[in-house]
C-alpha cells in the first residue's frame, strides 16, 4: 500500500504530462502537425493568466508595452475565461498563419515548423519578461492529505481530476456533437470530408482553437505548481508525447491516464530509491517516458496513424551527384581559403561550421536518404564526445586511433538507437528517438556518476609529433585543427555522396519511398535500416570527436536532447536529402559561421537571433517545405540542361511538374517477340499447394494449387475479389498463409518477402509501388541486388532494354505516365534476373494498343527465360499471351487449362467470362 | 585530479569544522573619511590596464546580464575611488559565453590574443572551459566562487573570493550541530546537472562522515513540475535533520513548498541564490522563518556599511537601475573589488605576473561588499584549497519575512 501511496504523490506532474498531452493529440488528430510548439502555447495562457491575476494584460509583441494595466486584479475565473479566449486566438492564429499554408507539406515539415514556433514563441516571452520567476497563485485549495504514510496535496489531486473531467468532456465533444463527427470524419479521410461537403479547413482551425484553449488551460493549471519561466514546460514535451503514444495520437481517454500514469509511475521511483540504496540516483524517472511508450508500442504495434490527407508528399528529392571531384575539390578549396583568411572567432565559427556540417551529414544519411527520422543524431554525437574524453584521458588511446574506436562505440549505441525503427516510421520513430536522446542525457551526460562536475576533459589530438589540436592563447584556433575537420568533412561528404550512387545507397532510398515496395524488389529492410543507423551514428561519432576536441572539455549542454530538436529544424532547413543541404546546415546552424556574421555585422545576439531564425524556419518552410537546398539542387539541374543543351546534347525534356509524355514512344517502337512455349514435361519452377490465406473468419485463397513451368507464362484470372492478389501476396510472403511454395526444389514458404526475392522470385505491385522521387534507371538498380560495379549497370541496362524503357532512365518515376510506370514496375521486378516473376494487374490503365504491346513485353521476358505468373483483369491479354491458366472464384481454383480450355469452360463462364467470352467468340 | 582535490577538500573541512567560530564581529567600516559613502578619491593615473571580463550573461533558464553593467560600474568606481589596479585604470574587456561550453573557451582564448592582464569571471556554468587555456596562459583569473575542483587546487593564478563548497560544509554541518535534537543526516537537494551533484556525489559524503553526520543526495531532474515525491523521500528518510537546498530561486521555490507540504520539520539551510522576491511570495512565512544560509555578502542589511557602498557605486556609476536584491551582482561586485585590494601594492607595470606577484603579497585586507569578511591571496587561507583567498562567510537565519536581519561571520579568522 505504501508503493500506491507513493505513486498518488506523482499526480501533479502526471496531471502537467496529461494536459500537454491532450493538446499535442487534439492538434495532430485534426490537423496532422505533431506540434512541439504546445508546450510554448501552454506557457503563454499561463503568462496571460499571472498577468490578470495581477491586474496586468501580458503582451508578447515587441515593440509594444509589455503589459496594460487593467487597474486591480482579475478574479481567477474571469483571468481563466480571458486567457482561454486569448489561448484559442494563439491557436486561431498558428493555423491560419502557419499550419493552414502548409496543409500539403509532409509531416515532417509541419513537425519542424512547429518547433519554429516554439523557439519563437519562448524567445518572445524570454525577451519580455526575462527568466526571473512569476508566481501564480493556486486555484484549488491546497490542504496536505496523508495516506500510508505519504502526504498528498489537495490541488494535486483536484487538478488530476480536472484533467480527467475534462478529457471526458472533449471526448463527448467529440462523440457525440456535430463539431467531433466531422472531425473525426476528417481525420480519416480529408477527401471523403470534401466529397461530403465540409471544410477540412474550418474544422482543422476549431480544432486548433479548441487545442489552444487545451493548452493554455494546462499552462494555467500548471503554473501554481511551480514557478513560472520562459523554459518551464519546455522539457514536458517528452512525457506528453509519450502519453500521446499511448493514445496511439487519437484517443483522448488513455492519453490522459498514460500522462497521469506516467508521472505515478515517476513518484513510485523517487519513493523505490529513497528505499533502496542500490537504485541509481540519477536518470531512472527521466527513462520513464522512453519505457512507457516502446512498451505501448509493442504492445498495440501501431504507430502514429498517417492522416488520410489529400496529399501526403514524401521528403524532398535526394538527387544524385553527378559528379564528385569539381565539387569536393571546390568545397576543399573554399574552406582552405576560408581557414586562411580567417583568424580568432571567426575562424572559429567556420571550424564550427565545419563540425556542425559533419553532423548534419549523418542525419543527411539516416534521415535524407533511408528516410528514419531521427532526433538522436545529436545525441550520438555526445556519446562520441564523452567516448573520446574516457578514451585519452582514463586509457591514454592516442590519435587517430581515439576517435576511431568512440566513432565505432558510438555505431554500437546508434544501432540501439535505431532498433525501434524496424517496427517503427515517421514522426513515431522520431518521437522514439527524441526519447532515446533524452535517455541518454538523464543517465550519462548528466549523470555526475559518469562525468565530472563541469565536464570531461579531451587530450588535444598528436600524431607522429604533430599537433592537430586547437591550441589555446595566441595560437587559437589553430589552422591545423581546422584543416583536420575540413579534411575529415571532405572525406565524409565524398563518402555520403558515393553512398547516394551506390546499391546500399539505391536501396536506402527504396526503403524510404516505401518499405513494403523496397522488401518486394528484394531489399533487406532491416538489414538497410540498421545499417542506415550505424553509418549515420559513425558519421556522428565522428562529429562529436571534433567537437570534443574543439572544445577540449566535453559537457551535456552541447548535446541536450533538445538542442538536438534545434539541430534537427537547422538540417530540414538547409535541405536533409543531400550533401549540399548538409554542408549548409552547417553554415547556418547557432554558432557557425553564419551565426558569427549576424552578431558581428549586424548585432544580432542572443534572443533576438533565435527569434529570427525561428521566423525564417517558418517563412521558409511554407514556401518550400524541402528546405533551401532544393532552391540548390533546382539551379545546379538548370545550369546543367543550358550546358547540354549548349553542347547540343539531345536531353528529354523533364518536367517537374509530373506532366506526362505520353506513352506512345516506347510502344510504337516495339518489335514483335516470337516464343516457343515450353514443352508439357518442362521442368516446374514455381509449384503452389494448399495454399490459404484467411482474413479473421474470411477465407480470401482456399487451398489453392498451381504450377508455372520454367520459361512459361502462366495466367491467374478471376472475377474481382476471387483471391487473386492475396494469393499473390501470399506466394511471395506479404500475407501470412499455410501451404507450401516451392520455387526450383526449394521450399521458401517460411522465408521473409525479400528472401524470396533473392531466391529468384520477383513481383510487381498492383499499386506499382515504385520510387516516384527517384529516376527510372534508379528505380531499377534498387532491384539489382548483389551485382555491382559494371555488372550492376549492365543488369540495369538489360532490364531497361528488355521492356523497352531505355530512353526514360533519367527520368523521374513521378513524372512519367501511367503506361510507362507499369513498365518501369516490370523492368524493376526483371532487374535481378529471377527465376519467376509475378505480375499484378501490369495492365491495368492501359488501352488496347498499350496492353497489346504490353503482351509484347511479356514474351520477350519469358523468351529470357523466367517464367511469368499473370494476374490480370484483362482477360484477352491473358488468353493472349499465357499459355496456362488458372481460374480462381471465392478463393478456389475452379478450373485450370491452356487458353482454348478455359475459353469454352462452363463453370468459368458462368462465374467470370460470360460477357467477355461473348464479346470475345462473336467477331471470330 | 579528482582524488588531490577529493583529499585536499576532506583535510578543509575538517579544519572548518574544527574552527567554527561563531561570534559577533564588528563590522569594519567601509567608507571613507567625511562621510562619503564612496570612499576618498584616489584615482588610478597610471597606463590602463586591459581587464577581460568573463560572464555568461543570459543562459536558457537563467538570467545574469547585470553582471556586466555591475562589473563596469565597479570598474568605474575602483579606477576613480581605489587606485584602479595598482594605479592602473581598469578598461573592461567583455565576453558573453551564454552558458555555452565552446563560447566558454572562445572567450578565454579571445582574452589571452587581447593581451588582458587578469580575468574577472562572472558567473559561468563552465567554468572549466575558460579557465583550463587561461591558467595554461599563465593569466590570473579573479573570480567570486569555483565549484570546480582543478582552480580551487590551483597555486599558481587562480584567485577565489569566496569559501566555495567549504562554506557549504560548515553550514550545514553547524546548522546539523545546532539543532535540537542534534541532527544525524544531511538531505542534499540539487538539480541533476553535475556541477551540482558532482560534489555531493563524489566528495561530500565523506567529509559529512568525518563531522559524524550521514548524507544522502536528491537529485532532482531538470524540468520537474512538482518536486512533491522528491521531497516526500526526504520527508521520510530524514524527518528531523538537515535538509540543504541549492538551486536558484525558482527550484528552491518548488522544493521549499514541497517540503512544506510533506511535513518537513527539520532544519533547512539554502545559499542565498535561492531568495528573490518570487520566493518571498511564493513560500509562506512560517517556512521562510529559520531558513539558515550561508553568505558572502549581507545583502539582506541595506543598512550595512559595505551593502550601502555597493548601493552607492551602483547609483553613481551608471548602473542604478540594476536589481539590487540580487546576489548575482554583488557578487560580481565583489569579484571586480577581490582584484582591486589584491593589486593594491603592485608596483610598476600591470602584467599578469606582477598581478599575480602582488596578489601573493597582499595583506589581510576587508574585501567590499563582505560586511567586513577579511580576504588574503597568499594560498593559506583554506587549507588545501590554495587559490581560495577568502576562508570566511556569513551565517544567517531567515526572519518571516524571507530576509536575514543580522549576519554573523563565520571563519574569517588569518591563518597564522
Amino acid at each position: 500500500m505504501d508503493h500506491l501511496a507513493s505513486s498518488f504523490l506523482g499526480l501533479g506532474n502526471g496531471a502537467t504530462f496529461a494536459l500537454l498531452a491532450l493538446a499535442i493529440v487534439l492538434t495532430y488528430r485534426s490537423s496532422g502537425v505533431l506540434n512541439f510548439a504546445t508546450g510554448a502555447q501552454a506557457l503563454y495562457g499561463a503568462y496571460t493568466y499571472a498577468f490578470l491575476r495581477q491586474g496586468q494584460l501580458f503582451n508578447i509583441i515587441p515593440g509594444l508595452p509589455k503589459t496594460t494595466d487593467l487597474g486591480g486584479s482579475v478574479p481567477w475565473i474571469p483571468a481563466l475565461a480571458i486567457s482561454c479566449v486569448i489561448s484559442a486566438a494563439l491557436g486561431a492564429l498558428l493555423y491560419v498563419a502557419v499550419f493552414r499554408p502548409m496543409r500539403k507539406a509532409p509531416a515532417l515539415a509541419k513537425a519542424v515548423a512547429s518547433l519554429g514556433v516554439l523557439v519563437v514563441l519562448q524567445s518572445l516571452v524570454s525577451q519580455r519578461m526575462g527568466s526571473l520567476p512569476v508566481i501564480v497563485q493556486a486555484i484549488y485549495p491546497s490542504k496536505p492529505w496523508t495516506w500510508h504514510g505519504q502526504t498528498v496535496l489537495s490541488d494535486r489531486v483536484y487538478l488530476a481530476l480536472t484533467v480527467l473531467a475534462l478529457t471526458l468532456l472533449i471526448t463527448a465533444l467529440y462523440r457525440w456533437t456535430r463539431f467531433g463527427l466531422d472531425t473525426r470524419a476528417t481525420a480519416e479521410s480529408e477527401t471523403g470530408a470534401y466529397v461530403s461537403g465540409l471544410s477540412p479547413d474550418r474544422i482543422a482551425l476549431l480544432n486548433w482553437m479548441l487545442a489552444g484553449t487545451v493548452a493554455g488551460v494546462a499552462g494555467i493549471l500548471i503554473a501554481p505548481l511551480s514557478p513560472l519561466t520562459p523554459s518551464t514546460y519546455t522539457l514536458f514535451v517528452v512525457p506528453a508525447l509519450a502519453a500521446a503514444i499511448v493514445g496511439e495520437f487519437k484517443y483522448l481517454v488513455p492519453t490522459a491516464l498514460a500522462g497521469i500514469g506516467i508521472g505515478m509511475i515517476q513518484a513510485w521511483l523517487v519513493f523505490l530509491s529513497g528505499k533502496y540504496s542500490w537504485m541509481p540516483q540519477s536518470g531512472v524517472g527521466e527513462i520513464v517516458p522512453l519505457v512507457v511508450m516502446l512498451v505501448a508500442l509493442l504492445v498495440t504495434g501501431k504507430a502514429v496513424p498517417e492522416r488520410g490527407s489529400v496529399q501526403r508528399p514524401p521528403l524532398g528529392r535526394a538527387p544524385r551527384p553527378r559528379s564528385y571531384t569539381l565539387p569536393i575539390a571546390a568545397g576543399f578549396v573554399v574552406g582552405a581559403v576560408a581557414l586562411v583568411a580567417t583568424q580568432g572567432s571567426s575562424r572559429a565559427a567556420l571550424i564550427n561550421t565545419l563540425i556542425f556540417a559533419v553532423v548534419a551529414l549523418s542525419l543527411v544519411v539516416v534521415t535524407g536518404y533511408a528516410g528514419q527520422v531521427s532526433l538522436a543524431q545529436l545525441a550520438l554525437a555526445g556519446v562520441g564526445g564523452f567516448m573520446l574524453s574516457y578514451l585519452t584521458v582514463d586509457w591514454g588511446v592516442p590519435f587517430p586511433i581515439a576517435p576511431l574506436l568512440a566513432a565505432l562505440a558510438t555505431t554500437v549505441v546508434g544501432v540501439l538507437v535505431g532498433l525501434p525503427a524496424l517496427r517503427l516510421r515517421g514522426l513515431t520513430l522520431g518521437v522514439v528517438t527524441l526519447a532515446l536522446a533524452y535517455g541518454i542525457e538523464a543517465i550519462w551526460f548528466r549523470n555526475s556518476d559518469l562525468v565530472d562536475s563541469f565536464g570531461n576533459a579531451v587530450e588535444s589530438p598528436k600524431v607522429f609529433g604533430i599537433d592537430f589540436g586547437i591550441g589555446v592563447g595566441k595560437e587559437f584556433p589553430r589552422l591545423q585543427f581546422g584543416f583536420l575537420c575540413l579534411v575529415v568533412l571532405v572525406v565524409i561528404a565524398f563518402a555520403v555522396a558515393r553512398l547516394r550512387n551506390s546499391a546500399l545507397g539505391s536501396a536506402m532510398l527504396a526503403v524510404r519511398a516505401n518499405e513494403r515496395s523496397a522488401a518486394g524488389i528484394g531489399v533487406n529492410v532491416v538489414f538497410v535500416k540498421v545499417v542506415s543507423f550505424a553509418i549515420a551514428s559513425f558519421v556522428a561519432g565522428i562529429a562529436g570527436c571534433l567537437l570534443a576536441y574543439r572544445q577540449g572539455v566535453i559537457t551535456w549542454e552541447s548535446f541536450a536532447a533538445l538542442a538536438g530538436l534545434a539541430f534537427l529544424t537547422t538540417v530540414y532547413l538547409a535541405g536533409v536529402t543531400s550533401v549540399f543541404g548538409g554542408v549548409n546546415a552547417g553554415i547556418i546552424a547557432a554558432g557557425g559561421i553564419v551565426f558569427y556574421w549576424a552578431g558581428k555585422w549586424l548585432g544580432l545576439s542572443g534572443d533576438w537571433f533565435v527569434t529570427i531564425s525561428g521566423v525564417l524556419v517558418i517563412l521558409t518552410l511554407m514556401r518550400n517545405p524541402e528546405g533551401i537546398a532544393a532552391g540548390g539542387h533546382e539551379l545546379v539541374h538548370k545550369v546543367r540542361a543550358w550546358r547540354d543543351r549548349r553542347r547540343g546534347a539531345a536531353v528529354p525534356a523533364e518536367s517537374p511538374t509530373g506532366t506526362s509524355i505520353g506513352p506512345a514512344t516506347p510502344i510504337a517502337a516495339a518489335p514483335t517477340v516470337t516464343r516457343t512455349p515450353p514443352a508439357p514435361d518442362a521442368p516446374v519452377v514455381l509449384a503452389v499447394d494448399g495454399l490459404s490465406v484467411r482474413y479473421g473468419g474470411v477465407t480470401a485463397v482456399d487451398t489453392v494449387a498451381l504450377r508455372v513451368p520454367r520459361g512459361g507464362i502462366v495466367g491467374l484470372i478471376g472475377p474481382n475479389g476471387a483471391g487473386k492478389t492475396s494469393a499473390i501476396d501470399a506466394i511471395t510472403g506479404f500475407a501470412r498463409a499455410e501451404g507450401s511454395v516451392v520455387l526450383d526444389g526449394d521450399r521458401i514458404e517460411g522465408l521473409k518477402p525479400h528472401q524470396r526475392v533473392r531466391r529468384g522470385l520477383a513481383r510487381t505491385f498492383q499499386a506499382l509501388e515504385l520510387y516516384d522521387d527517384l529516376t527510372v534507371e534508379e528505380n531499377v538498380s534498387a532491384a539489382a541486388f548483389g551485382v555491382r560495379g559494371d555488372a550492376r549497370h549492365g543488369a540495369v541496362q538489360q532490364a531497361l532494354d528488355l521492356v523497352g524503357i531505355a530512353e526514360l532512365r533519367d527520368r523521374h518515376a513521378g513524372d512519367l505516365s501511367q503506361g510507362q510506370r507499369q513498365l518501369v514496375s516490370i523492368a524493376r521486378a526483371c532487374a535481378a534476373d529471377p527465376q519467376v516473376v509475378l505480375l499484378d494487374e501490369p495492365a491495368a490503365g492501359l488501352d488496347s494498343t498499350e496492353s497489346q504491346w504490353l503482351g509484347d513485353r511479356i514474351r520477350a521476358i519469358s523468351a529470357t527465360g523466367t517464367s511469368v505468373l499473370l494476374v490480370d483483369h484483362d482477360v484477352a491479354l491473358v488468353l493472349d499471351v499465357c499459355d496456362y491458366i488458372y481460374v480462381l472464384d471465392f478463393g478456389r481454383v475452379i478450373a485450370e487449362g491452356d487458353p482454348g480450355s478455359i475459353r469454352t469452360d462452363r463453370a468459368v463462364i458462368d462465374a467470370y467470362l460470360g460477357t467477355v467470352h461473348g464479346a470475345e467468340a462473336a467477331p471470330s | 585530479m579528482k582524488g588531490n582535490a577529493l583529499r585536499a577538500r576532506a583535510a578543509a573541512a575538517v579544519a572548518l569544522t574544527a574552527g567554527l567560530v561563531v561570534g559577533s564581529l564588528a563590522f569594519a567600516p567601509a567608507a571613507g573619511a567625511a562621510g562619503n559613502v564612496l570612499g576618498t578619491k584616489q584615482k588610478a593615473l597610471g597606463t590602463p590596464v586591459k581587464i577581460g571580463l568573463i560572464t555568461d550573461g543570459k543562459t536558457e533558464g537563467t538570467d545574469n546580464s547585470i553582471e556586466t553593467p555591475v562589473a563596469q560600474a565597479t570598474a568605474d568606481w575602483i579606477n576613480q575611488y581605489r587606485n584602479g589596479v595598482g594605479g592602473h585604470p581598469v578598461e573592461l574587456d567583455i565576453c558573453v559565453t551564454n552558458g555555452e561550453t565552446a563560447k566558454s573557451g572562445d572567450c578565454a582564448n579571445q582574452m589571452i590574443q587581447d593581451n588582458v592582464a587578469a580575468v574577472l569571471f562572472g558567473s559561468n556554468r563552465n567554468f572549466q572551459a575558460s579557465w583550463d587555456p587561461l591558467h595554461a596562459a599563465g593569466i590570473p583569473v579573479f573570480s567570486f566562487a569555483s565549484g570546480y575542483p582543478g582552480a580551487n587546487a590551483d597555486a599558481a593564478s587562480t584567485f577565489i573570493f569566496g569559501p566555495g563548497s567549504a562554506s557549504l560544509m560548515s553550514l550545514n554541518i553547524g546548522a546539523a550541530k545546532n539543532a535540537k535534537p542534534k541532527a544525524k543526516k544531511v538531505s542534499v537537494v540539487a538539480i541533476d546537472v553535475p556541477a551540482a551533484t558532482d560534489f555531493y556525489k563524489t566528495q561530500a559524503p565523506a567529509l559529512f562522515k568525518a563531522a559524524g553526520l550521514d548524507m544522502e543526495l536528491v537529485p532532482v531532474a531538470a524540468g520537474t513540475a512538482d518536486m512533491t515525491p522528491q521531497m516526500q523521500k526526504v520527508v521520510s528518510g530524514n524527518p528531523n535533520g538537515v535538509t540543504f537546498v541549492l538551486g536558484n530561486d525558482s527550484f528552491c521555490i518548488a522544493a521549499f513548498n514541497g517540503l512544506r507540504t510533506a511535513g518537513f520539520k527539520g532544519t533547512v539551510t539554502a545559499i542565498p541564490q535561492c531568495f528573490s522576491d518570487a520566493t518571498r511570495t511564493a513560500v509562506p512565512a512560517d517556512f521562510l522563518e529559520g531558513i539558515q544560509i550561508a553568505a558572502t555578502g549581507p545583502l539582506d542589511t541595506p543598512k550595512d556599511p559595505s551593502i550601502k557602498q555597493y548601493y552607492a557605486v551602483l547609483d553613481k556609476f551608471g548602473a542604478s537601475d540594476v536589481d539590487k536584491s540580487r546576489i548575482t551582482g554583488l557578487s560580481m561586485y565583489q569579484g571586480v573589488t577581490g582584484l582591486n585590494i589584491a593589486t593594491q601594492n603592485l608596483k610598476g607595470a600591470a602584467t599578469p605576473a606582477s598581478i599575480i606577484a602582488a596578489a601573493k603579497a597582499m595583506p589581510w585586507t576587508v574585501l567590499p561588499g563582505t560586511g567586513g569578511l577579511h580576504a588574503q591571496c597568499t594560498g593559506t587561507v583554506l587549507a588545501g584549497n590554495p587559490a581560495v583567498c577568502m576562508p570566511g562567510t556569513l551565517a544567517a537565519t531567515l526572519d518571516a519575512t524571507g530576509k536575514a536581519s543580522a549576519y554573523t561571520p563565520v571563519n574569517d579568522v588569518q591563518p597564522s
